[in-house]
């Protein structure tokens, strides 16, 4: 069985986001970007599967600017086999766009699951592996906490649902989200950083994937995008019995 | 007047100490012929100048001909000693910091075979692990010549014009005298404490004769040998009330343990890995049963934990010894409030551990120190800013970057890995060594505050390089493991790195060839044992891990030994040949001599790991040569002078080029730091 | 212009979130609200008492029983026709199923909208909150989750018509196998009124327990911690709070030994209240706490415990 993982070129994790004045977005440039850590989660998780001997193949898939080479790069350290870039420019590319052209890539790759992270730290979105699943008329396993795959056609996976956890048997194939606790990522080596340079990475055109720039245009319009407002200064407390009093008479959350 | 714990003034007796932040007595081993000149002078004015409270001069001083330096001390025992150390205090004076010596004679804890060639003495003839040397048993006119000559030597520093003295007693003479396992005397100075301490008081006596009562004399001791049948707790605060109650001495300055072996030494000293301030609270108990003013320094290296050990009233002066090393700043950035950019101390013992090994301390990650009169703390701005160009973001890359960023050059670092780090982040890998990231960490910070630019999962190639016009490039890409190095069965073994990193998955019972010696060699040992796997380290040097060094070598013998790992010193692994149940290991030695003959065993394992150093990764390098002016080359003579580079070899080309650290060749940390210091620093 | 708001709850009791997303959505005009499970009845009549729901549709199947999103999405989809607006509450259960209707729909989903600027036009945060998108909606019909700590609950004055209707769940592709629930008494993290956490500060697990747990005890709180704390093996992983772990706003925050990493901030910056108790008073937690106690915490946190 193939696996499939997604990944996107974020902003990177440890990375202060500051809103530019004019509030046509957040600045970009000179920030480090990264893999996006969920999707570095699902990628650890596709590796795993192919050392447990449960998957023969680890292709990794990002759709984004040229750029995303960088990340696909990232993920090839880490052990997948190669890498398929869908680089749609520097335009902004939503959700719904991005399962349409992952449907795409699925049909052509044809893997036993597609693995990529519950939600992209940048904007937040938590759609795409939902969509794609949708799309393709497959089961989905979101917020996954723990795969196991069972035989060719079923896997199980525990979801981590408000509340607690959930276990939920997918028939395959199927989407799976990862959240934090499936794994912890593995440091990519040195050597294999040097390696991965030498890994394929196809690059197929939107024709090539059967669709056109109108099947991929945003649907949503960004206004504008402000700071959040900033919380008014707070006050110094002298002692606990001060602080519970101010909790209690002036916050009013006792 | 800030609230500050730390930057509260203290006086003892008529010295006032502007904070509560010194620099206990620690030995560089900078003295020229014995004497603090030049660079033992600006060592400790820089800091002085960065704001300390007060400089403990010497490790150990030698007050006598029979206590020679097994390394490089001062020798206080000379009247000669007197115009240096007149300088070097009215230096450190003008930058407004007190300044005192320790004095010592070393008892056995020396070597017969060094200066005079006079036999080694203590009051038994118990020999020390650490210096291996059969001392004499001490008699009457030994103990008399040696209080002399203590006395002799306090007023040497006094006349130094010097703020203070203290007496050291922790493995040396003194407490040597005190300690019921090193002391087998008879009479006067041998069986109770109060004979045991007989030899403490009359030097004591003898000194406060010499230099008056308002000279400050303090006592660094151990108030626990934490040995059995050694000094204990108790034995310790009775010491210590003693002390007190002599009236002869001014501060208790408190360590705890022993240091006549390795294990010992580092549990006094702990380095990376190992407990932070593990004696403070024992500082504090005889802080709170003598009322007594207390000094105490032991792995006290980031400033949250020294405030927190004066403002408890553990301690009234905090040391920051191997702290000052990497930060010589340190009270400066506290009272600007810059607590944050200041340089860390990450415990990697390279100072203390190259005294011995390499003659002079060095900190690992400030290339600076012990250098001051070559090399800056602070960068200078360069008059014409350049575009500088680095790859690789490893620490020699980041301290090229930050050196350069300090200059005011323009500065982009291109990283093929999407975290910067290079060989740290694979040493940080274990959790022992996981504070050496603070290299990294604060070059990050650092390059951030000064506008450097940076790349990261960029394979670096001349297109990218060209596209930036740069002015300089530096080429810091380090290296690759080398494990080519059997006659045949290369294939089937595999690097250190490969263990260490995850890639490879221990095996059950693994030949660790390791003839780089370093910590890469023992990390891996280390993991493998861990996993229940039988492990033998096979080197063909005298020493395993001669790299790594006696300090830093205990932490991994701690561990390597309670899992059984076999250490194999004097031979050569060969080759290796696969076999049906795993690996075959040709075993030979440099004694035996090559060639059929040389096989001396022939041994099965399931994995043979290779540590044998990196191989650069030149190839970006010998692809930008021919476009550069220098076509690579660095003048050494320009290098160690501290002038620019100004080799010109090819007229048409476009920039200057340059390489250090394991790039150039496979070398270590400080090596990679020191390289971009000295190259940037005039560029 | 009729919105359908689907219910959370589990199929004994309607959650808090089904009232709070209710307030969004009665902002786009008319709410039905779909009740879908199994065995639901007190569920739908606990609905039918919201104020502002103009009808209940009921739909009880066994199918429903754990709302996997596969079978909840065809049973919205075969409902979306009649509807300009789908919204749901960015639970787990509602951030699964939703995008799998919108994309079935063809439309951009508006996830976690934290204001209803106007029809078409919402507020939205990125960037674990350290930014504010506003976007307008181009798409027929909007599909929105709404992060329900942003909006106040409706009220229940209301008895709206409950319409039982039929089930489709289409193909089977998933089955639910257990559910292993947390058991604690405390609140669960993500919507608990009140939250406290610690850091490292506390020193280990035994010191986290020690002082912080009563102290939850007594205000019913929900416990959390920072990933320093989580990695340092003080607290377990789901109890983390920061853009990596849970994603938390509380009515009141009280945050013990927390430094403030810039992590940590992205998980608790939207609390209502934030109070901040740590002995170094330079740590930048303060500056965004209402309430702020330099103070050491193991003398701190008892007093507390036993002053509330």
């Amino acid at each position: 069985m193939k696996v499939l993982a997604a990944v996107k070129r974020v902003v990177d994790y440890n990375v202060k986001v500051r809103v530019k004045s004019d509030g046509s977005g957040v600045e970009l440039n000179n920030v480090k970007m990264s893999i996006n850590p969920f999707d570095e989660i699902a990628v650890e998780e596709a590796i795993r599967l192919k050392e447990a001997g449960n998957a023969s193949e680890v292709v990794v898939v990002s759709i984004g600017s040229s750029k995303s080479e960088e990340t696909l790069r990232s993920a090839l350290a880490m052990g997948a086999d190669r890498g398929v870039l869908v680089d749609t420019g520097d335009t902004n590319i939503e959700p719904l766009a991005v399962a349409k052209l992952l449907k795409k890539v699925v049909e052509q790759e044809d893997p036993g699951l597609v693995i990529l992270g519950k939600q992209a730290i940048d904007d937040d979105c938590n759609q795409t592996g939902q969509m794609l699943a949708a799309l393709l008329g497959w089961a989905q396993g979101t917020f996954a906490s723990d795969v196991e795959v069972v035989n060719a056609t079923s896997a199980k996976v525990t979801r981590e649902v408000d509340g607690g956890l959930q276990k939920v048997l997918l028939k395959l194939p199927a989407v799976v989200t990862s959240d934090l606790r499936l794994n912890e990522p593995r440091y990519a080596s040195l050597p294999n950083i040097m390696k991965a340079k030498k890994k394929p990475v196809a690059k197929p055109t939107l024709a090539d994937l059967g669709l056109s720039e109108a099947d991929i245009a945003p649907r949503l319009e960004v206004i504008e995008t402000r700071a959040p407002e900033t919380r008014s200064a707070g006050i110094k407390v002298a002692s606990v019995t001060e602080l519970v009093e101010k909790l209690k008479h002036e916050a009013g959350v006792l | 007047m800030s609230n500050d714990p730390l930057l509260q003034p203290y006086k003892i007796k008529n010295l006032t100490l502007r904070n509560r932040i010194i620099m206990t007595a620690h030995e560089p081993a900078y003295p020229e012929d014995g004497m603090p000149k030049g660079r033992y002078r600006a060592y400790h004015v820089e800091r002085a100048k960065g704001g300390v409270a007060m400089t403990m001069t010497a490790g150990s001083a030698a007050v006598s001909k029979d206590s020679p330096p097994v390394f490089n001390n001062l020798l206080v025992y000379k009247d000669e000693v007197v115009p240096w150390m007149k300088d070097l205090t009215d230096a450190v004076h003008e930058q407004g910091a007190a300044i005192m010596i320790q004095l010592t004679h070393l008892g056995r804890r020396t070597r017969w075979d060094k200066g005079n060639w006079l036999p080694v003495v203590s009051p038994s003839h118990h020999r020390e692990a650490a210096h291996r040397a059969f001392p004499k048993k001490m008699e009457d006119w030994d103990i008399e010549r040696i209080i002399r000559d203590y006395a002799d030597a306090a007023e040497r520093m006094k006349a130094s014009g010097m703020d203070g003295i203290e007496l050291q007693a922790y493995g040396h003479l003194m407490d040597q005298f005190w300690s019921p396992l090193t002391n087998e005397l008879d009479g006067p100075y041998g069986g109770s404490l109060d004979n045991r301490l007989r030899f403490t008081f009359d030097v004591l006596t003898e000194i406060r004769k010499r230099v008056g009562p308002d000279f400050i004399v303090g006592m660094r001791y151990t108030g626990d040998e934490m040995l059995p049948n050694g000094l204990n707790r108790e034995d310790g605060l009775e010491i210590s009330r003693r002390l007190r109650d002599s009236g002869m001495v001014d501060f208790l300055n408190v360590v705890r343990g022993h240091i006549d072996t390795d294990a010992g030494l580092t549990d006094t000293i702990p380095i990376q890995g190992m407990q932070n301030n593990p004696h403070l609270d024992f500082a504090g108990e005889i802080r709170a049963a003598t009322d007594f003013p207390v000094f105490h320094a032991a792995k006290i290296s980031d400033v949250a934990t020294a405030r927190h050990a004066v403002a408890s009233g553990k301690v009234d002066l905090v040391g920051m010894t191997r702290a000052h090393m990497t930060d010589p700043h340190i009270v400066r950035k506290i009272i600007e409030k810059r607590e944050d950019e200041i340089r860390p101390c990450v415990g990697a013992n390279y100072c203390l551990d190259r005294i011995y090994q390499g003659g002079s301390a060095y900190c690992i990650h400030n290339a600076a120190t012990g250098r001051e009169e070559t090399m800056p703390h602070e960068i200078a701005k360069a008059e014409t800013r350049k575009k500088v160009v680095i790859v690789g973001a490893g620490p020699g890359g980041l301290e090229a970057a930050r050196v350069a960023g300090e200059r005011g050059h323009e500065v982009v670092v291109f990283e093929a890995a999407n975290q910067p780090g290079g060989q740290i982040r694979l040493t940080s890998q274990s959790e022992r060594r996981r504070e050496m990231i603070s290299i990294i960490d604060w070059r990050m910070a650092q390059c951030e505050r000064l506008g450097v630019r940076f790349q990261f999962n960029t394979y670096a190639e001349s297109e990218e390089i060209e596209a930036e016009k740069p002015d300089v490039v530096v080429i810091a890409t380090g290296g690759l493991p080398h494990t080519e190095v059997l006659t045949q069965g290369n294939e089937h073994v595999i690097s250190a790195w490969d263990i260490i990193s995850g890639d490879v998955k221990p095996g059950k019972n693994v030949l660790v060839y390791d003839d780089a010696g370093d910590h890469s060699g023992l990390q891996a040992a280390e993991v493998i044992a861990k996993t229940g796997a039988k492990v033998e380290i096979i080197t063909p040097d005298r020493a395993f891990a001669p790299e790594v060094m006696a300090m830093n070598l205990v932490p991994y013998m701690r561990t390597l030994q309670r899992l059984d790992t076999r250490f194999t010193v004097t031979y050569r692994l060969q080759a290796v040949e696969k076999t049906a149940t795993g690996l075959k290991a040709l075993i030979g030695s440099d004694y035996l001599g090559s060639g059929g003959g040389g096989v001396a065993q022939e041994r099965e394992f399931d994995q043979v790991v290779v540590n044998h150093g990196v191989i650069p990764m030149d190839d970006l390098y010998f692809d930008l040569k021919p476009q550069s002016f220098n076509l690579g080359e660095v003048s050494h003579d320009q290098l160690i002078n501290g002038t620019p580079q100004s080799v010109e070899r090819n007229p048409e080309g476009k920039y200057q080029l340059f390489r250090i650290g394991d790039a150039v060749s496979a070398r270590n940390t400080h090596a990679a730091i020191y390289d971009a210091l000295r190259l940037m620093k005039d560029i | 212009m009729t919105t359908l708001l689907i219910a959370d709850h589990d199929n004994t009791r309607l959650s808090s979130h089904t009232a709070k997303a209710l307030t969004a959505s009665s902002k786009l005009g008319e709410v039905h609200l779909l009740v879908a499970g199994h065995n639901i009845s007190a569920v739908a009549n606990e609905a039918a008492q919201l104020t502002g729901v103009s009808k209940v549709l009921l739909v009880d199947h066994p199918e429903l029983n754990h709302q996997l999103a596969e079978s909840m999405a065809s049973t919205i989809l075969a409902l979306a026709k009649d509807y300009s607006a789908i919204v749901a509450a960015a639970t787990t259960t509602g951030k699964s199923i939703l995008p799998r209707v919108a994309a079935q729909l063809d439309v951009m989903q508006l996830s976690e909208i934290i204001e209803v600027v106007s029809e078409d036009t919402f507020k939205r945060p990125i960037y674990a909150g350290n930014a504010i998108q506003t976007v307008r909606s181009r798409d027929a019909v909007k599909v929105i989750t709404v992060r329900t700590a942003s909006f106040d609950s409706a009220a229940m004055t209301g008895s709206a018509p409950i319409e039982p209707i039929d089930a489709v769940t289409g193909e089977k592709r998933s089955a639910h196998l257990a559910d292993q629930l947390s058991t604690s008494d405390r609140p669960e993290l993500a919507s608990a009124k009140i939250v406290i956490s610690g850091g490292r500060a506390l020193g280990s697990a035994e010191k986290f327990n020690e002082v912080i747990l009563p102290v939850a005890d007594k205000l019913g709180a929900a416990v959390g911690a920072s990933r320093a704390a989580v990695d340092s093996g003080y607290a377990p992983n789901d109890w983390q709070v920061g853009q990596t772990g849970k994603v938390v706003s509380p009515e009141l925050y009280i945050a013990c030994g927390i430094s403030g990493a810039i992590q940590h901030l992205a998980g608790m910056k939207d609390s209502k209240v934030i109070v901040a108790i740590n002995s170094d008073e330079e740590a930048p937690i303060f500056q965004l706490a209402d309430y702020q106690l330099v103070a050491d915490l193991f003398e701190a946190l008892p007093e507390l415990e036993r002053s509330l």
